[in-house]
């Protein structure tokens, strides 16, 4: 609906789309190591983001994970509509709700933008 | 009543007391002050016959009957019609200019500058000659109060009555100054000389003026003088300049206004084309009627839908010389359209060569064309896509002519100089923001089958690239550019909301603005000196090109996500043109902000670009989400020609009936 340009990061050390680089977080919204365990997602290694952007939303659903079950939906690329990681709606475990509203992007499907 | 006025001017004539004092019936009851008078009746006096004129003192349709009158006689003379002049001034007992005053003109114009200085400020002592005693021997005209001002006598001695502020010591120095380069002109150099040390000098004004007069005593020859001074002399204008300039500062109601008729003519019809609405023509209304542009001759209707796109519009432009119309959208084509048919001439899909698979996705961003423009000689056409290159095609065949991909964003702008080989690049990278590119190669010639590729030949960044670091900084990113008619500046918008301004010669910075909402959309007016922008949320304002001052607000369009275009348009660029995220296209005019129109153009999404027909100032188009570009014209032309239209609406007439 209509043309809409990207929105650019500025930062020193950005994650981009690996398709089409296009800006999606910066790497100072990653949340705490020390907090949590490496999270894995289908390619492997992946990080917790406060806010990302350039995303676009798809359908929430079920998913039982290693950590319990949640309510998380895919997120794609604004720009090449690639999944690039998924965003946790809801998490059933008490110790898991840290995650709610907060976004995973897999490393595998990331570059690193200059 | 007015016969009893008249007996007073025989009977007292030693009052004078007939123009002076505001009690005067010449006045009309009309507020002057007093001490000036502009009522000068020929009192018999003047001809020497005693007779008596009698002149109607009836206001003029609500207008002071001397005033109109003495207004006709100046245009009368201005026209030529000299004997027509003199006719009226017979007719009606009113004279354009009292004699002193018509005295002082005459002194200017044949160079008797001493008896103009008299006249202008009054002298010390009677004159004898200067011809403006009457013959009554009034020992009256030797006094200096006021009270003898309203005496054409008293002007002799008093001087010409001045406007208000008036600068004495500024005329002065222009009669003067007049004086002394006529006689160095004249190369009587110890006389003018005379005048630079004992009647300029002591002016004290304008010492850098001075110094100038007294270095032009070094010039050779009168004709060195002149072209020094740059003056042409006595018999040129510079007199009458002198005169015009003078005249300024005298009374209005004692010398009127230069072409008073003609400047209130035109104060009238500039504010009623100010006030018409439609105004979409240059040409001059008449004087006959009140001026109103009918609405049937205004673009307001559909003329025709162009459906060739398979998904939205985000770009429209006509060529320079009207003839054709390219479109670009999100599907990743670009159309080329005639419009004297509206035929598709060229449909062309350069981009899809370089897309990998990903970005050919389904309703994927990556392949739309965002922008397209055509080159001052409308020859080529470059496109400018999302999947990070833009490429420039020849109009005729359609052929590639030049490519770049080494960006790593998209490329968002572009803008051509005005010699139609270099242009200006802008993209949302950081690498290669703003660039300059030439469809010259380096070996001086591109061949038919040579493809310019990647040739870049100026890089604005900040900061400047450096190659020997590792990582440089990030730089500005484009969203869009523009570059002014003459092809002296560039500016540009970047997507942290600022201006900034180049020149295109030396290519340095030049300037800077900072706004406080995203910019979507920047463009120069015809003549270089406005640029009009469009800004988050709903904005649409005309800023001075060269200072960032903000010189109007259109109001109205909504903005608040998308890129959205506007443009000037129509004849002398009287309306601004925008599209808006409510579908509709927004019609102001130019010169007051007024809206004209506000037209449903493309439902159900934003109208994404408009453009404005260079040539045929009744036509614009508009492109949006709804995939149609939409064509408009007036009423008048869409209707089918009537037998009294003429041959001139045929050419749109026909589309009508499609």
């Amino acid at each position: 609906m209509g043309l809409a340009y990207n929105v650019y990061l500025n930062s020193k050390s950005i994650y981009g789309c690996k398709t089409c680089k296009t800006h999606l977080a910066d790497h100072d919204e990653i949340i705490s190591r020390l907090r949590l365990q490496n999270f894995r997602g289908q390619h492997g290694k992946a990080y917790l983001f406060n806010s990302v952007v350039n995303i676009q939303q798809g359908e929430a659903g079920e998913r039982n994970m290693t950590t319990g079950r949640h309510v998380v939906r895919d997120i794609f690329c604004r720009q090449c509509k690639e999944v690039v990681g998924w965003k946790y709606d809801r998490a059933y475990e008490s110790t898991e709700k840290y995650k709610e509203g907060k976004y995973i992007l897999e490393q595998e499907l990331l570059c690193k933008v200059a | 009543m007015r016969q009893d006025h008249n007996h007073e001017h025989r009977t007292r004539p030693s009052t004078n007391g007939s123009s002076a004092n505001g009690s005067s019936p010449h006045t009309n009851g009309s507020s002057k002050s007093s001490g000036e008078t502009n009522g000068y009746h020929t009192n018999g006096h003047s001809n020497g016959e005693g007779a008596v004129r009698e002149h109607d003192d009836s206001p003029f349709f609500g207008h002071d009957r001397e005033e109109v009158t003495r207004i006709l006689l100046q245009s009368l003379s201005d026209l030529g019609y000299r004997n027509a002049a003199k006719q009226l001034s017979g007719e009606s007992g009113y004279e354009l200019e009292i004699p002193s005053v018509a005295s002082f003109r005459e002194a200017v114009l044949d160079g008797r500058w001493d008896e103009a200085e008299a006249l202008l400020f009054g002298a010390e002592t009677a004159e004898a000659d200067g011809g403006v005693l009457l013959g009554n021997g009034h020992t009256r005209s030797r006094r200096k109060s006021r009270a003898s001002f309203g005496s054409q006598n008293g002007y002799a001695r008093q001087g010409l009555p001045l406007a208000e502020g008036a600068d004495t010591t500024q005329m002065k120095f222009s009669l003067r100054q007049q004086k002394y380069l006529e006689m160095l002109d004249n190369r009587e150099l110890n006389s003018a000389l005379k005048v630079l040390r004992n009647e300029l000098t002591p002016l004290k004004r304008d010492i850098g003026r001075l110094h100038a007069l007294s270095s032009l005593m070094m010039c050779h020859s009168s004709d060195d003088l002149r072209m020094q001074a740059e003056w042409d002399g006595p018999e040129g204008d510079s007199r009458t300049l002198v005169l015009s300039e003078i005249s300024k500062s005298i009374s209005p109601s004692v010398m009127i206004p230069e072409h008073r008729l003609a400047m209130l003519l035109t104060a009238v019809q500039e504010e009623q084309i100010l006030n018409c609405r439609y105004h979409n023509t240059t040409a001059q209304p008449t004087l006959y009627t009140d001026h109103d542009c009918p609405a049937e001759d205004f673009p307001l209707q559909t003329l025709t839908e162009l459906r060739h796109h398979s998904d939205e519009v985000w770009y429209v432009e006509f060529s320079h010389d009207g003839s054709m119309l390219a479109t670009a959208g999100k599907d990743g084509l670009v159309c080329i359209y005639d419009t004297r048919t509206y035929a598709l001439r060229h449909e062309i899909r350069e981009h899809d060569r370089n897309l990998n698979s990903a970005s050919s996705a389904e309703g994927s961003n990556s392949k739309g064309v965002c922008y397209v423009v055509f080159s001052p000689d409308d020859q080529y056409l470059i496109s400018c896509a999302q999947n990070n290159e833009f490429v420039v095609i020849s109009v005729r065949d359609g052929r590639r002519v030049a490519h770049a991909d080494h960006f790593d964003y998209p490329v968002t702008t572009a803008a051509w100089l005005p010699d139609s080989q270099t242009f200006v690049i802008g993209t949302q990278g950081s690498r290669r923001p703003l660039g300059l590119y030439s469809l010259r190669s380096g070996a001086g010639t591109s061949s038919a089958s040579n493809v310019v590729k990647n040739n870049e030949i100026h890089s604005w960044r900040d900061p400047p690239w450096d190659a020997t670091q590792g990582s440089n900084p990030n730089s500005f990113r484009i969203t869009d550019c523009c570059v002014s008619p003459d092809g002296e500046r560039l500016v540009a918008t970047t997507i942290d909301n600022r201006i900034l301004s180049f020149d295109l010669r030396t290519r340095e910075k030049i300037g800077e603005w900072v706004m406080h909402d995203r910019l979507t959309s920047i463009n120069f007016g015809v003549d270089g000196t406005q640029l009009l922008l469009n800004m988050n949320e709903g904005q649409v304002f005309t800023l001075n090109a060269e200072t960032g001052e903000f010189i109007m607000r259109y109001e109205g369009a909504q903005q608040k996500e998308f890129v959205i275009r506007s443009c000037f348009g129509g004849a002398g660029e009287n309306f601004i043109l925008s599209g808006s995220e409510d579908s509709k296209v927004f019609i102001w005019r130019r010169q007051t902000g007024a809206l004209v129109a506000e037209l449903e153009a493309h439902a159900g999404g934003t109208v994404n670009a408009v453009a404005w027909h260079p040539t045929e100032h009744g036509v614009f188009a508009s492109a949006g989400d709804d995939r149609r570009v939409r064509i408009w014209a007036s009423a008048s032309a869409i209707r089918p020609p009537s037998a009294e239209a003429g041959a001139s609406r045929t050419s749109l007439g026909y589309y009508a009936s499609r």
